[in-house]
Order: structure tokens, then C-alpha cells, then sequence
């Protein structure tokens, strides 16, 4: 009976305050997206994942908000299918490896050429630069200047530092992506 | 990517020219290939960011567009979704969260893909051919469903999330194929497709279809598409139908017990081959996938095809069809072929059942592609500029091309129209020509501006090519090309090596050319006189190089007389003095040279030369020149004329020395032109002279005559008459006589008017002295006696002294004018008039 109860209370819930969000998680591979989406679902970090192939489906619900994410496999062989999965999103959400100083040219080059994209014009982006924990990882500051991020001036963009095994910044993290999920109406 | 194995054949008719086709194939690999070598597709649904289908085993599987499998719900609880036997339809909804799968062990599947929480399962226990989702995005949760069996029934959870099922309708047999749009639910039995309003909860009728002839209607997948929000198109064994939904108007809605809404066919067409699915391409054209009617030899199937068709009213006309090979298309019939479509994308996905592949429209870049492939690269450049992009990479194929099939020039064309001023392309094309020594064809089209000029190197090798090929191309270039395009110096070697002799003038020209390019005039002067080239003087002119031709005169004379006495006359460029010993040897130039001098330069330092030089060339102006001159030595002008016998040069010579009466002598004897002698003779206007003339008349009665006409007002023809003797016969005598004496007597009546004249004058005159001195004649204070200096009136006092004044207006005191009574005259004009005379 409690039960009942609970459910029709959520019913409830659900139909005055559910907001709704989709958004895809894109970055070269094994820069932590899917980490990244593990640990925004239930807080549990890995440290052994297998790389995604094709793209992984996750609803996480945060609060009264439902995020949709497509995390798409990174190496390069999925790479063209990155903006049929960002078309339409309230948010693209950029993993970067900010310990490995290699890959960043390269992370860089397939960021702009993503958002040179017509299809995606005007959707808003977001940087992660994760591990953070690690030793000469990049800061926010030097992301932004090394993924040449000031560049992109036709979409709202921003850059956070994070570390999903410290969790740190998960938090601001989630605030932005929940604060873009009113951004954009349904 | 998958590399594209699907041949794409165009239609049989067109064996001469290739179609540019209309789509691209690309077959979905990877992980599918894997699935498909153990299973077969019999379902499956799009979504524009995955597949699902469903297979004749029985699974569901959900993979990207590029065939990988995806982790989802359905491959972690693949047993609870799977069905025992093979799967009828698969159906997402728009937003991608639901399948909805069917199959012929009766079950229905409704699974969320993102949760399990909404997952529903419907044993029917029957076989069911189709089953559909809700596409409205907005109902997420308790989604509805519609499945089809013996009836049509709308499934939907009430708020307590119990699932109700609701009959909509019941089908004659078995329920086909469903395809649902917003309020309407187009569905199709073995009599033909219906209609289900949902908001009215009403059928909009029945659209009977034709059984086909030998086989029976519902043994064919009707196949529906929505094309928007009221049209759909029916595919249906053969026949094609587009139908458009509308509400009735007024008129149709009076009668009662109708639906609000109808379906209106548009379009009805048959087609030739079976249709195993449809979707729109444009508003007025369709995508449809076929299935041949005919068989092969062995009564296999045929290859499916993908065709375009633009269908009018109850009409259509194939745009363009493309034959599929698909794998293992021999062994499938019509129901086993199924098309997929991402209507926005216009990617259209036939499903075989061991194979996808993906057509998508040919993009500009394709299109671009295949026109290279096809050598067609002048449509594929305009298409590029149509397009804004960039047509250099494809020009630069189309060089290659035409190089290969040696089409020279026009590439040399396509250069200049296609590499604008950037050099290294520029350089990058010309060596393409290198390698076919075909440099000749670019040349004309090659930069040569200042904006863009390509490495000296270029321009030597084009040239070298022509030395060795073209001489006379050569030098075309040699003229029009800027110097400072490349080295001189290594032409000039180069023609140096390369001389050949039948083309020396041709070589010889450019060489000069070269050389005044190189500033070494001379050298330049030197090979234009060799050709003898008029371009000499243009060169000599605008590079001022007066100072080198003191030594060349003589030739340049002999290429062209006129041109070279302009550059000799040019003001103050070459001394005269220079130029006069130069032409030494030869004579007439000098008289040519020094004749136009003569008209430019007043000094007539060398006057003297051209007395004889005149005589010997051209005598007509030697009289006018002796005559005008004054620099020249008079004795020798006159030996030379008496030693040519140029007699009226030396009557004037003699007459300007005074030896007048030699002059007259030559005139009378040589000349023997009386009226030049009577000329003379005026000219000179001396007695001698006439009577020199008058002598020599005597013996001569001709000239009598002449002498009478002339002489009058000069001598006293009276003196000629008396020289006359008796006897004498002249000619004419009479005439001159009478015309003498008329004009003697019209000088007499002259000089009688003459006289008349001045007398008349002589009394006027006389008159007005006369009058002014009878005029009164004012004394003022001022006016002194001229005799005794002092002032004639006084003004104190009274005049003591009487005065006397004369007509002359002098004045005197009396007592001042002796002898007052016999002075006639006054003292002052007497002095005045003895002085006078």
C-alpha cells in the first residue's frame, strides 16, 4: 500500500517538476567519458574500462532532472558518427585527457572540426579537462588556451578542470548541465 | 568506412553516356556483418542515431550506423526480449526510447531503452504481423501501442499503469501492416488499406486494393510511409497511391454520420517491379525499392533496384534506377527486402536479409567525385563554383588529364583561368608541362605581371624550349615578355649555343633585344645593324645612344636613309662635324645629310661643301641655296658653276660680285633669255648695263622688239629707237612701237594729273596761310620785345612807347624797330628765312 502511495507521489512529482535534458558526451578515447558517465550516475569510479565501441545510452536522474546521454566511443573510427549524435542535444559535452599533453593537438582539431559542423551551430558546449589528479595535468587556463577555446565565439562554451576518480568539480559539473536543461525548451 | 561493394549499374538503355547518379551506397559493416553471417534481418527500424532490427531467430539487436553493437538493455537481457521465432516489425519512437517488437509466437514487446521500468510484454497468442509505438515524443512514460492481429488494438496503461487494450477495429483476416501518424493510423488487411481516426475513434473507410493476378494480396507486406503530418504513401504489390488527408469542407460535411476527416487519393500509378518499401524523396518524388516480377534464367531472382520516380497525377516517370547487389539477392523474394529512411537526412536504409546498405543522395562533394571519375572535370568545376568551394584540386586533375591526352593548349587555358597570381601553384603546374616538354602551350598563358612572377628558372626553361623548338615563338616571347622576367645572360648563352643559321635573323633579333635589355646597347646596335632592322632607330632614339653610332652611320644610312638622317639630325646629339666625316666616302649621302641639315641648323658651317654637292646632285636647289646662303666662298661657288656651265647660278654669282656686265654677257649669249636680261638689267637699274643690252639689241632686231616693251620707265627708249638702223627688219616693230608711244603718252597724262593735283594743293594751302595770318594777335603781360628783351606792357603804368606788331606775332617796342617806318619785316623772321635759304 506504501508502495501505491509512493508511486503515485512520484506520478506527482513527476508531472509538475521533471525537467528534461539530453546531451553527448564526446572526446578522443580514453579521456573518460564513460567514466565520467558512471560517476555522475551513481558515484562509483572505475579505474579498468573497456573502450566504448559505437556509443553507450545512460538516463541518469538528478533530482527532478532526467539526463539523456549519449556517450559516444572515441577512438577514431567513430569519430564521424560524433555529430549524428550531437544533433539536437541541449548540450555537447567535451572530455579531454588533460594529463596527456600528446593528445591535445589533436583533441583540439577534432573539437573544432566538430563544432564547424552546421548542424550543431548555437548548441552549447562544455569542456571537461579530467585528471586533473594527475601529475601536469593542464588547469582550466591552460586548456582554454590550448584547446584554443576562446576562438569559438558562436556558442555559449565553458571549461572546467575535473577529476572523476577525486570526483572534484563533479558538482559545478552537474550544475551546468542541470542549469542547461531550462536553457532549452522541450 | 566500409569500402562500397554495392554495385550501383545505371539502366540498361544508356550504354553511350554515363548517368550521374543519384545516390551513394554504403553497406553497414562491422559488428552487423558478424550478426548477419549467423542470422537473418526480417525487421528493423531507424533511427537517426541507431538501427534496431530483429532477426529470424528471434533477437533484437540495436547497433550504430556504422554496424557496431551498442550496449544497451537489449543485449544485457537479450533472452527477455528475445522472440522464439522470427520478428514481424520493429518500431522506435521518435525520441529513441522505446521498441516495440512483434513476432509470430504471439508475444509484443514494448522495451524502454534507457530503463527497464516501463518494459511491457502482450501474449496474444497469435501470430502478429505488425505492432507499433505511439511516435508522439511527448507521452514518454506508459507508452501506447498498437498492435495488429485478427483486429486492430490500441494498448495504453490507465493511471494506475495497468495496461488496457482497446479494439479499434477488426480486420478481415489478418492485420498486415500499420503505420501510425499523430491522430491517424493507416493500416492494411487482405481487402485493402483503412485509416483509424483516433481523436474520432473512427475508421475513414476502406481503400480497396487490386488482388494481383496469380497470387493473393495478403501474401504482399503492404507498405505505408507518412510523408508529412497528412500524406501517405501506399506501396502495395504493384500500385503505388499517395494520399493526402483532409477535412471534408462544407459541402461533403452536410451529410451526417461522416468522418470529419478523408482520405483523398492523389495519385495512383502501377510500377514494373513489386515494391518492398517507399519513402519521399521531394515533394514530388519517391525513393522506391523494387523487386523485379521477371526472373533470370535459372528462376532466380533478379537484383532488387532503389528508384526515383516523379509521380504526377495517377502517372509517374522513373527519374533514375539503380540495380542492387545485395548479398544473396538471388534467393529473396519481395517481402524479404525492407526500406528504412532518415526522411531529413534523405538516407535510405534496404535492408536485405544478410545485408544494409545506406543510399544517400549524391552530395556536392560526390557529385564533384564522380564527375572526375568520369572526366567530366569541367562540370564538376562549375558545380564546385556553384557550390562556393574550392575548384583548384579538381582543375589541377583536369591539367593532368589534358596533358595526358595532349590537349596542350587548353590546359595552358585551364591554368590561367584556374591558378590566378599564386606562384607556387603556378610553378607547381608549369613542371607538369616540363615533363611533356610542352612548355610552348603555357607560355602564352603564363604570369608575367609583377604581382605574381614565378621563378626565373620558369620562364628560362619555356624559352629554351622554344630556341630549341619555335625560333620564331622565341622571339614573339623575347618581345612581350618583361626582361626582368628572367637572367638575360642565360638566354643569351643559350642563343649563343643554339645558333642556327636559318634562323639568324630571327636569333640575331632577339639577341639584340637582349642586349639592350642587358644595357649593352652597343652590342644591341651591333646585331640590329647586322639584320639591318629598322628597330634600330627606335632603340638608338630611347636609349639615347647617340654616342655609340659615330662609327655606324654609313649602315644605318643603308638600312633606312629617312630614319637614320632623323636620328643623325636629332638636335645636338651628333656633331655635324662628326657626321660630315663619316660620309666622306660617300657623296651623296653627304649632300643628303648635309641638305637636311641645312634645314635645321642655320649656322651653315658646311655650306661651303654643299655648293658642289648641290651642282653635282641636285642643281634645282642650288640657286635658291646660293641666293639664301651666305657662307659659302663666292669665287669658288662661281668656279664651280661656270665649270658646269650653270649659267643663271653664275649670272647671279657675278651679279653679287658686281661683274655685272659679264652677268649680262652669259645672260644675252648663253642663257639667251632677253627678258632675264631686261630683269637683270631692272635688278641692277645702271645706264652701262642698259646700254650694254641696247648694243647688243642692234644686231639682234628680236630683242628690239622685247627691249621696247621692257624698257619703259628705265631708259629713254628714244636713245633705243636712234640705235635702230635704216633697213633693219624687225619683227613686230609696229606693235612695240604703238605700245611704246601709249605708254610713253600714258606717262604724260600721269604726269599732267600729277601736276593738276599740286597746284590745287599748292592754292589751298596758300588760302589757309593766308587766313591763320589775318587772325588778331593777343599781347600778354609776359611777351617781351624780342629786340630789347624787356616786357612789352607794363602793368604800373600807362605804355609810354607805341609798340609794332608783325603778322608773324612778334612784337617790338617802337622806339626798339629802326627805321620803323621802312621795316617791312620783322627782325626774328628775317633772320629766320635768311637762315633758310
Amino acid at each position: 500500500m506504501l508502495a501505491l502511495i509512493n508511486r503515485i507521489l512520484d506520478w506527482f512529482k513527476s508531472i509538475f517538476w521533471k525537467e528534461e535534458m539530453e546531451l553527448t558526451l564526446v572526446g578522443l578515447q580514453y579521456s573518460g567519458k564513460t567514466t565520467f558517465v558512471n560517476v555522475i550516475a551513481s558515484g562509483q569510479f572505475t579505474e579498468d574500462m573497456i573502450p566504448t565501441v559505437g556509443f553507450n545510452m545512460r538516463r541518469i536522474t538528478k533530482g527532478n532532472v532526467t539526463i539523456k546521454v549519449w556517450d559516444i566511443g572515441g577512438q577514431p573510427r567513430f569519430r564521424s558518427m560524433w555529430e549524428r549524435y550531437c544533433r539536437g542535444v541541449n548540450a555537447i559535452v567535451y572530455m579531454v585527457d588533460a594529463a596527456d599533453l600528446d593528445k591535445m593537438e589533436a583533441s583540439r582539431n577534432e573539437l573544432h572540426s566538430l563544432l564547424d559542423k552546421p548542424q550543431l551551430a548555437g548548441i552549447p558546449v562544455l569542456v571537461l579537462g579530467n585528471k586533473r589528479d594527475l601529475p601536469g595535468a593542464l588547469d582550466e587556463t591552460g586548456l582554454i588556451e590550448r584547446m584554443n577555446l576562446s576562438s569559438i565565439q558562436d556558442r555559449e562554451i565553458c571549461c572546467y578542470s575535473i577529476s572523476c576518480k577525486e570526483k572534484d568539480n563533479i558538482d559545478i559539473t552537474l550544475q551546468w548541465l542541470i542549469a542547461h536543461s531550462k536553457s532549452q525548451s522541450r | 568506412m566500409a569500402e562500397n561493394e554495392t554495385h550501383s549499374s545505371d539502366t540498361e538503355e544508356s550504354t553511350s553516356e554515363e548517368i550521374e547518379p543519384k545516390f551513394k551506397y554504403q553497406r553497414i559493416a562491422h559488428d552487423l556483418k558478424d550478426i548477419l553471417n549467423k542470422d537473418v534481418v526480417t525487421a528493423c527500424a531507424i533511427h537517426p542515431k541507431f538501427l534496431i532490427f530483429g532477426t529470424f531467430l528471434g533477437r533484437i539487436y540495436l547497433v550504430d550506423h556504422q554496424g557496431n553493437t551498442v550496449n544497451s538493455h537489449l543485449n544485457h537481457n537479450q533472452h527477455e526480449f528475445a522472440h522464439t521465432v522470427a520478428v514481424n516489425q520493429v518500431d522506435i519512437d521518435s525520441r529513441g526510447e522505446y521498441v516495440a517488437t512483434c513476432s509470430d509466437d504471439g508475444k509484443v514487446n514494448v522495451i524502454g531503452l534507457f530503463s527497464n521500468d516501463d518494459n511491457q510484454t502482450i501474449n496474444c497468442g497469435r501470430a502478429i504481423r505488425a505492432a507499433v509505438l505511439d511516435p508522439d515524443p511527448k507521452v514518454s512514460e506508459g507508452k501506447r501501442f498498437i498492435v495488429g492481429d485478427e483486429k486492430l488494438t490500441l494498448y495504453e496503461k490507465n493511471f494506475l499503469k495497468k495496461l488496457k487494450p482497446n479494439v479499434l477495429s477488426n480486420a478481415e483476416g489478418h492485420v498486415i501492416s500499420i503505420c501510425w501518424n499523430g491522430p491517424f493510423v493507416a493500416w492494411a488487411s487482405c481487402l485493402g488499406v483503412r485509416v483509424y481516426d483516433l481523436n474520432e475513434k473512427c475508421s475513414l473507410g476502406l481503400m480497396k486494393w487490386e488482388e494481383p493476378t496469380n497470387a493473393r494480396l495478403e501474401n504482399f507486406r503492404c507498405n505505408f510511409r507518412w510523408a508529412n503530418s497528412n500524406t501517405l504513401l501506399i506501396g502495395w504489390v504493384d500500385t503505388i497511391r499517395i494520399c493526402v488527408i483532409r477535412k471534408r469542407n462544407s459541402v461533403e460535411a452536410t451529410l451526417k454520420a461522416l468522418p470529419g476527416f478523408i482520405v483523398d487519393p492523389i495519385s495512383t500509378f502501377q510500377t514494373t517491379f513489386y515494391i518492398s518499401g517507399l519513402a519521399s524523396l521531394t515533394s514530388n518524388q519517391l525513393v522506391v525499392l523494387g523487386y523485379p516480377k521477371e526472373k533470370d534464367s535459372n528462376r532466380k531472382a533478379l537484383r532488387p533496384v532503389l528508384s526515383v520516380l516523379e509521380y504526377k497525377l495517377n502517372s509517374s516517370e522513373e527519374i533514375c534506377t539503380d540495380s542492387l547487389s545485395l548479398r544473396g539477392y538471388q534467393e529473396y523474394s519481395v517481402n524479404d527486402y525492407i526500406l528504412g529512411c532518415l526522411a531529413e537526412e534523405n538516407r535510405y536504409y534496404i535492408i536485405a536479409p544478410k545485408d544494409i546498405v545506406v543510399a544517400t543522395l549524391f552530395d556536392t562533394e560526390d557529385r564533384v567525385q564522380w564527375l572526375i571519375d568520369h572526366r567530366k572535370f569541367e562540370e564538376a568545376m562549375e558545380i564546385l563554383s556553384l557550390h562556393g568551394g574550392n575548384v583548384l584540386p579538381v582543375a589541377r586533375l583536369y591539367i593532368n588529364h589534358l596533358l595526358s591526352q595532349k590537349h596542350y593548349d587548353t590546359a595552358g587555358k585551364l591554368c590561367l583561368r584556374v591558378l590566378g597570381n599564386n606562384k607556387a601553384l603556378w610553378e607547381e603546374e608549369v613542371f607538369k608541362f616540363v615533363k611533356h616538354k610542352q612548355l610552348r602551350s603555357v607560355s602564352a598563358y603564363l604570369p608575367t605581371s609583377d604581382d605574381c612572377k614565378l621563378d626565373p628558372h620558369v620562364y628560362e626553361m619555356v624559352l629554351y624550349e622554344f630556341l630549341k623548338n619555335d625560333v620564331k615563338g622565341f622571339l614573339t616571347l623575347i618581345k612581350e615578355w618583361p626582361s626582368n622576367l628572367y637572367d638575360c645572360s642565360a638566354v643569351i648563352n643559350a642563343i649563343h649555343d643554339n645558333f642556327h643559321k636559318q634562323y639568324a635573323n630571327e636569333l640575331l633579333e632577339a639577341l639584340a633585344i637582349l642586349y639592350s635589355y642587358k644595357k649593352e646597347y652597343e652590342s644591341a646596335l651591333r646585331m640590329y645593324l647586322k639584320l639591318e632592322n629598322k628597330d634600330v632607330f627606335n632603340l638608338i632614339r630611347r636609349y639615347d645612344l647617340y654616342g655609340v653610332i659615330h662609327k655606324m652611320i654609313m649602315p644605318l644610312i643603308q638600312i633606312d636613309q629617312e630614319r637614320a638622317f632623323q636620328i643623325l639630325l636629332d638636335k645636338n646629339k651628333i656633331p655635324p662635324e662628326i657626321v660630315v666625316q663619316q660620309l666622306e666616302s660617300n657623296q651623296e649621302y653627304l649632300y643628303l645629310y648635309l641638305d637636311a641639315l641645312d634645314k635645321v641648323d642655320s649656322r651653315g658651317t658646311f655650306h661651303w661643301k654643299l655648293v658642289s654637292l648641290y651642282a653635282k646632285y641636285n642643281r634645282s636647289k642650288l640657286l635658291p641655296f646660293l641666293r639664301r646662303s651666305k657662307h659659302y666662298p663666292i669665287q669658288e661657288a662661281l668656279d664651280i658653276c661656270k665649270s658646269q656651265l650653270f649659267y643663271p647660278e653664275t649670272v647671279y654669282l657675278l651679279g653679287q660680285m658686281g661683274n655685272v656686265v659679264e652677268a649680262l654677257n652669259i645672260i644675252i649669249h648663253k642663257i639667251k633669255d632677253i627678258k632675264m636680261a631686261i630683269e637683270f638689267c631692272k635688278e641692277h637699274d645702271d645706264s652701262d648695263l642698259w646700254n650694254l643690252l641696247i648694243d647688243e639689241s642692234v644686231d639682234n632686231p628680236e630683242i628690239v622688239t622685247k627691249l621696247l616693251d621692257g624698257i619703259i620707265g628705265y631708259v629713254n627708249p628714244e636713245f633705243l629707237i636712234n640705235k635702230i638702223k635704216m633697213g633693219q627688219i624687225i619683227p613686230k616693230l609696229r606693235e612695240s612701237l604703238y605700245k611704246l608711244l601709249m605708254d610713253y603718252r600714258l606717262q604724260v597724262n600721269i604726269q599732267q594729273d600729277i601736276n593738276k593735283i599740286q597746284l590745287l594743293d599748292y592754292f589751298n594751302t596758300h588760302a589757309q596761310i593766308v587766313r591763320q595770318q589775318h587772325r588778331g594777335i593777343g599781347i600778354s603781360y609776359d611777351s617781351a620785345c624780342p629786340k630789347c628783351g624787356r616786357h612789352i606792357l607794363c602793368k604800373d603804368a600807362i605804355p609810354r612807347n607805341a609798340i609794332v606788331a608783325f603778322q608773324c606775332g612778334h612784337i617790338y617796342h617802337e622806339p626798339c624797330v629802326p627805321g620803323r617806318f621802312i621795316q617791312e619785316r620783322c627782325d626774328v623772321c628775317t633772320v629766320n628765312v635768311e637762315n633758310c635759304d
